[in-house]
């Protein structure tokens, strides 16, 4: 009986691992059509986009054929995201240290004059630069997708403490979430936790605007 | 007695012995028969797949969302409270499963194959690589402010520029508001000019707390732009700049500032209609 169901075993086992092989590469050269087939639609049409590889760990900026700018994704973490990437638009981005634009003063030229002078170490300069932008935000899409992005912190030890706070509690709170979806057969709602550099967090942020369309291959 | 106990082997010894008497084909055919029904099963569900069967991939994915929606909210409302409800939702959840089934049968035809797919996927991919300048273009980082100048794949120059501050400008006025960002996404080359004189518009008056003129004569400021100018499209321009200790940071009005030098190669390399690709 036992050479029966050896024979059995050997003889099933590499069948279903071929049929599954070939139905996942199937289903993958589909997903792979559809984001190639949006691509070519987007650059007729003259527009920026933003491609999320993020099995190929890249946030990558395109247009008309051309790669624009590459921010390489250190770590990622999807939840409940379906697998075939779907065109999606940017409906808000969330900050606690959200960067506000600066008003231009009108001031008379006596007034000019009469301003006292920078503080030493700064030059004065009223704008909103790359630096003000935040390494710690969320993007929400049309399709209620929400992707964290987070950099490594820096910053001051007041800062570092309460980012590890936060992330542990982050931590915790998404395994229990994962578990109570688990058990209860609920869906869940789909999110994406992203780890870029700082830079390339401020980058992110900087140049995602709301009228860019996106696509997230997971 | 000593014969005798050697007469009778130890019970493993027989049964081992016993074994070649019984018949292990019907094992084998049971087996041959349990493979071909499993392979069966395992083909059906792989061809279902190819076809487009596989209720987790094709009908929430492929299918127009909608109806992957409708689906999913029918089968997951199947539940209900009393047992008449339950027939009729039942009877629902099977009408539009078979609505679905009769679409996917329909679909089923054109299925792709991995081959067809691959070779669809390479000829997109190359349709992609056509669409990509072949001659000079340039990209703009606005918050690195950065512009570099490309020739197909080859990197010519990384130039140090001024982009847009982003402040906010209101009138006191009017109630007009500016906001001084240099725009985003895909331009071209619209107008090249030598020796560009800057129209001051109402902002770099209002600006400047000054009255805005009537004549637009009073407007014209020449110098301001530097020696060249690229226009590309909607008031904006790539041009020279006189605070060229400022490179480098974000203080123009939207139109992106470069050193004399760098204008200068700019206009003598770009042609109108080449691409400006600005993030």
């Amino acid at each position: 009986m036992r050479a029966i169901f050896l024979t059995l075993w050997l003889t099933l086992f590499p069948l279903f691992m071929t049929a599954g092989a070939i139905a996942d590469e199937l289903s993958d050269l589909q997903a792979e059509n559809f984001l190639l087939t949006t691509e070519l639609q987007l650059a007729k049409a003259g527009k920026m986009y933003i491609v999320m590889d993020l099995p190929g760990k890249a946030v990558i900026f395109k247009a008309g054929g051309i790669e624009i700018k590459r921010l390489p994704i250190e770590h990622s973490r999807v939840d409940a995201v379906d697998s075939v990437p779907i065109l999606r638009k940017l409906n808000v981005k969330k900050a606690d240290n959200q960067p506000k634009r600066k008003q231009v003063v009108i001031a008379s030229e006596e007034e000019i004059r009469s301003a006292p002078a920078p503080a030493p170490g700064t030059d004065g300069l009223v704008a909103l630069e790359i630096s003000d932008m935040p390494e710690l935000y969320q993007l929400e899409f049309d399709d209620g997708l929400l992707l964290t992005v987070k950099a490594p912190a820096s910053g001051d030890f007041k800062t570092k403490a309460t980012r590890y706070w936060q992330d542990s509690v982050d931590y915790v709170k998404n395994w229990y979430q994962s578990m109570h979806r688990k058990m209860s057969g609920e869906a869940g709602s789909p999110q994406i936790v992203m780890n870029l550099s700082g830079a390339d967090a401020r980058q992110l942020y900087w140049s995602f605007d709301q009228d860019m369309p996106c696509l997230i291959k997971n | 007695m000593i014969f005798a106990k050697s007469d009778a082997p130890p019970r493993a010894t027989r049964n081992r012995r016993a074994l070649p008497g019984r018949s292990v084909w019907p094992f084998l055919l049971l087996g041959l028969a349990v493979l071909a029904v499993l392979g069966g099963v395992g083909w059906a569900m792989y061809s279902g797949r190819l076809a487009g069967l596989d209720k987790s991939n094709f009908l929430t994915k492929f299918l127009p969302a909608k109806t992957g929606k409708e689906i999913q909210n029918n089968r997951t409302a199947v539940v209900v409270s009393s047992p008449a409800k339950a027939r009729a939702k039942k009877k629902e959840h099977l009408a539009e499963s078979a609505k679905v089934e009769s679409r996917v049968k329909a679909d089923a035809s054109a299925a792709p194959t991995a081959e067809s797919l691959r070779a669809e996927n390479a000829e997109i991919r190359q349709q992609l690589l056509d669409m990509a300048p072949k001659g000079f273009y340039v990209v703009i980082n606005t918050a690195g402010n950065r512009v570099t100048l490309h020739n197909g794949d080859k990197l010519e120059a990384d130039m140090i520029a001024s982009c847009g501050s982003g402040n906010v400008l209101e009138d006191p006025k009017g109630g007009r508001r500016w906001t001084f960002d240099t725009p985003r996404g895909v331009f071209s080359v619209k107008t090249k000019v030598v020796d560009p004189v800057w129209i001051k518009p109402d902002w770099a008056f209002i600006e400047e707390g000054e009255p805005i003129p009537k004549d637009r004569t009073d407007r014209a400021e020449p110098g301001m732009m530097g020696d060249f100018a690229i226009g590309i499209g909607d008031g904006y321009y790539l041009h020279g700049t006189l605070y060229k200790r400022l490179l480098g940071r974000n203080v123009s009005h939207g139109c992106v500032r470069l050193g004399d030098a760098d204008i200068e190669r700019l206009y003598h390399t770009l042609s109108k209609g080449d691409r400006v690709y600005i993030f």
